[in-house]
C-alpha cells in the first residue's frame, strides 16, 4: 500500500497532466487528497491550486464545500472560477453559501461561471437582486446579457 | 603604355607653378627610394584606359586615378590584383593603401570594384559585389565569418555565386540575394549537396529561433534548424500558427513554447511558422468553457473564441492564450470544423503548445513520459525534448494541416 509522501507524488503527477479526467481523479484519491488539495490551493501555485480546486469539487465528502467557499476567495481568479463552478457539485445552502461570494466578485469569468452554476442549480430566485445589480453595472456585454436573462 | 617622361607637371595656364605627379608624392610620402617600397622599376606609365598611372618599385606598386587617387599595393594583395587582371579586372583602382585590419595581423586593401584580405594562416582573397556587402555588413574580418578562403567563384550551376571564409560561407544567387551560412547548419548543408540540394540557395541568414538556442536558416526550399539537442535537422513542411492573445502566459513566455515547440516538431521534419500575434479584449472568455474537451464536440464559448480569425489563413493554425479552462486543464485541441487551433492557458507547462497543436494535427495521447503526445501531462516529461515518433510524423504531415515548403 503506497504511503502519503508516494499518494502525494502520484496526485501532484495527476494534477500535472495537460488535459485531466476529473471524476476519475476524485474516485481514485478520494477524501484522503483533501489536505493537500487544500495546500495546494492556498499555495503559490496557481496551476496546481486550479486543478486542486476543480479536483476538490469532484470529491464527495463533507469537508469539501468549506474548502471550496474558502476557494472563493482565492487570490488566484481562476481558483474562484474553480470555486464558482464547484458550486454545482455542493447541495442547497452549500452551493448557496459558495455563490454568495463568487456573486460579490468584480471579475467577469468569475461572475460568468457563478451564475451559470445559479442557472445549473436553478437558483436564481435566491440571487434576484445580486443578479440585477450585475446587469446594471458590469460594462461586459456577455456578462450582462446572462444576469439580465437570470434576473428576469 | 605610354610613360610620363617627367614627373613634374608644367601647368600650362600657370607656368610659374610646377607640380608633383600624384604618384612622385605618394612614393615620397612612403619614403622614396629608401623607403620600404626601394627604388623605382618603371617610370610612372599611363594605364591601359589613358586616364590612370601606375610605377612600380622593388617591393610594389602605387596606382593613381583621378577619382580614386594614389595608393600603394603590395605583397600578396597586389600578386592577387594583378592575377584577376590589375586595375582592368572588375576590382579597379586601389581605393585604399595596404591597411592593418583591428587584429593587427590581417591586412587589406579596398578597390573601386571590391577588396582583397589577406591573412598568414589564409592568404590573399578578393570579395566583391553583393557578397563583399553582406561580409561588410555582418563585420568583414572581425565578424564570425573571419578572413576569406576564396575568391568569389561561380557555382556549378553557372549562376550563383560564393565566397568560403574561415568561419562559414556567403552565396548568392540573382533570384535569392547574399546570405550567410555557416556552423553545423552549414555543415548539414554542404553534407546534402549545397545549392545542389533539394533545399536550393538560403533565403536568409542563420537566425535565432523564437529567443532560444536553436538556429535556423532559410533555403528556397525549405530550412535547416540547429540546436543543442536535435542537432541540425532539415525542414520540408511547414505549419503556419497565429496567436490570440486574451490573457499573457506567466509559466512560460510564447518564445519560450514556440522554441520548444519548434524543437520538438524539428525532428518531424516541420517549420513552425509563427504567423501573426493578436490581443483580444474578451473579458468573458478569458476562462472559457472547453466541456469535457472531447475532439468534435465543442461548446458555445468555444465556438465563440474560435471566431476570431483575424489574418488567419485557411490551413493555418490559432492558438488562443486564456486565463484558464472551465474545467481546468493546460489546453484544449478540440475546435470548431473549419477552424484548427487550439486554446492553451496562461500556466501551461514548456511543451503544452506543441502538445495541444499535435492533437490537431492529428496526434493521440501515449502513455510514454519522454514523447510530446504524453497523456501523463507533459510537465511531466522526462529527457526533454519530448520525441514525435515516424508514425506520428507521418500522420502530422498528412493532416493537411502542414505545407511543403
Amino acid at each position: 500500500m503506497p504511503n502519503n509522501e508516494q499518494l502525494n507524488e502520484e496526485l501532484i503527477r495527476f494534477l500535472r497532466q495537460d488535459e485531466l479526467d476529473y471524476p476519475a481523479g476524485a474516485a481514485k484519491f478520494g477524501a484522503a487528497a483533501l489536505p493537500l488539495l487544500t495546500e495546494l490551493i492556498n499555495g503559490n501555485d496557481e496551476n496546481l491550486a486550479v486543478k486542486a480546486a476543480y479536483l476538490v469539487g469532484y470529491i464527495n465528502a463533507a469537508e469539501v464545500k468549506d474548502i471550496i467557499t474558502s476557494a472563493a476567495s482565492n487570490k488566484f481568479t481562476a481558483v474562484r472560477v474553480a470555486a464558482a463552478f464547484g458550486a454545482q457539485q455542493l447541495k442547497g445552502a452549500d452551493a448557496s453559501a459558495v455563490l454568495e461570494k463568487v456573486l460579490e466578485d468584480n471579475d467577469p469569468g468569475v461572475l460568468k461561471v457563478a451564475m451559470r452554476s445559479v442557472q445549473s442549480l436553478n437558483l436564481a430566485k435566491n440571487f434576484k437582486t445580486r443578479l440585477s445589480k450585475i446587469a446594471q453595472v458590469q460594462t461586459d456585454d456577455t456578462i450582462r446579457t446572462i444576469a439580465t436573462s437570470l434576473s428576469k | 603604355m605610354k610613360t610620363i617622361e617627367s614627373e613634374l607637371i608644367l601647368e600650362a595656364r600657370s607656368p610659374l607653378h610646377v607640380y608633383l605627379h600624384p604618384i612622385s608624392i605618394k612614393y615620397g610620402a612612403l619614403g622614396g627610394a629608401t623607403g620600404w617600397l626601394g627604388p623605382k622599376l618603371t617610370p610612372i606609365n599611363t594605364c591601359p584606359d589613358g586616364v590612370g598611372a601606375y610605377q612600380h618599385y622593388a617591393n610594389g606598386s602605387i596606382y593613381w586615378h583621378p577619382n580614386s587617387g594614389a595608393h600603394e599595393v603590395h605583397g600578396l594583395i597586389r600578386a592577387r590584383w594583378q592575377s584577376l587582371g590589375w586595375e582592368k579586372s572588375f576590382l579597379g583602382y586601389p581605393l585604399t593603401d595596404e591597411s592593418t585590419c583591428p587584429d593587427g595581423i590581417g591586412r587589406y586593401n579596398h578597390f573601386q570594384g571590391g577588396s582583397i584580405y589577406w591573412s598568414p594562416s589564409t592568404g590573399a582573397w578578393e570579395v566583391h559585389g553583393a557578397i563583399r556587402n553582406k561580409y561588410a555588413a555582418l563585420g568583414w574580418e572581425k565578424s564570425f565569418l573571419g578572413y576569406p578562403l576564396t575568391n568569389e567563384s561561380t557555382c556549378p550551376d553557372g549562376i550563383g555565386r560564393y565566397n568560403h571564409f574561415q568561419g562559414g560561407s556567403i552565396y548568392w544567387s540573382p533570384s535569392t540575394g547574399a546570405w550567410e551560412v555557416h556552423g553545423l547548419i552549414r555543415q548539414h548543408w554542404a553534407s546534402l549537396g549545397w545549392e545542389k540540394s533539394p533545399l536550393g540557395y538560403p533565403l536568409s541568414d542563420e537566425q535565432v529561433v523564437f529567443g532560444g538556442t536553436g538556429r535556423i536558416s532559410h533555403f528556397q526550399r525549405g530550412s535547416i534548424f540547429w540546436s543543442p539537442t536535435a542537432g541540425a535537422r532539415t525542414l520540408r513542411e511547414r505549419v503556419r500558427v497565429h496567436v490570440k492573445c486574451l490573457v499573457a502566459p506567466t509559466s512560460f513566455t510564447l518564445n519560450e513554447q514556440f522554441a520548444a515547440m519548434q524543437e520538438v516538431y524539428a525532428m518531424a521534419g516541420i517549420r513552425i511558422d509563427w504567423a501573426t500575434t493578436e490581443n483580444l479584449n474578451l473579458p468573458a472568455l478569458n476562462d472559457v468553457d472547453v466541456g469535457g474537451c472531447t475532439m468534435g464536440s465543442v461548446s458555445a464559448e468555444q465556438v465563440t473564441l474560435f471566431g476570431n480569425r483575424n489574418f488567419v489563413g485557411a490551413n493555418d493554425l490559432v492558438v488562443y492564450y486564456v486565463r484558464s479552462t472551465v474545467p481546468g486543464y493546460n489546453g484544449c485541441a478540440a475546435h470548431p470544423n473549419g477552424r484548427p487551433g487550439a486554446v492553451v492557458v496562461r500556466t501551461a507547462s514548456r511543451w503544452t503548445l506543441g502538445h495541444e497543436l499535435g492533437h490537431v494535427l492529428g496526434l493521440n495521447h501515449v502513455n510514454d513520459n519522454n514523447r510530446l503526445m504524453t497523456g501523463n501531462g507533459t510537465f511531466n516529461i522526462t529527457n526533454p525534448p519530448p520525441d514525435v515518433i515516424n508514425t506520428e510524423i507521418n500522420t502530422m504531415i498528412a493532416s493537411g494541416l502542414s505545407t511543403p515548403l
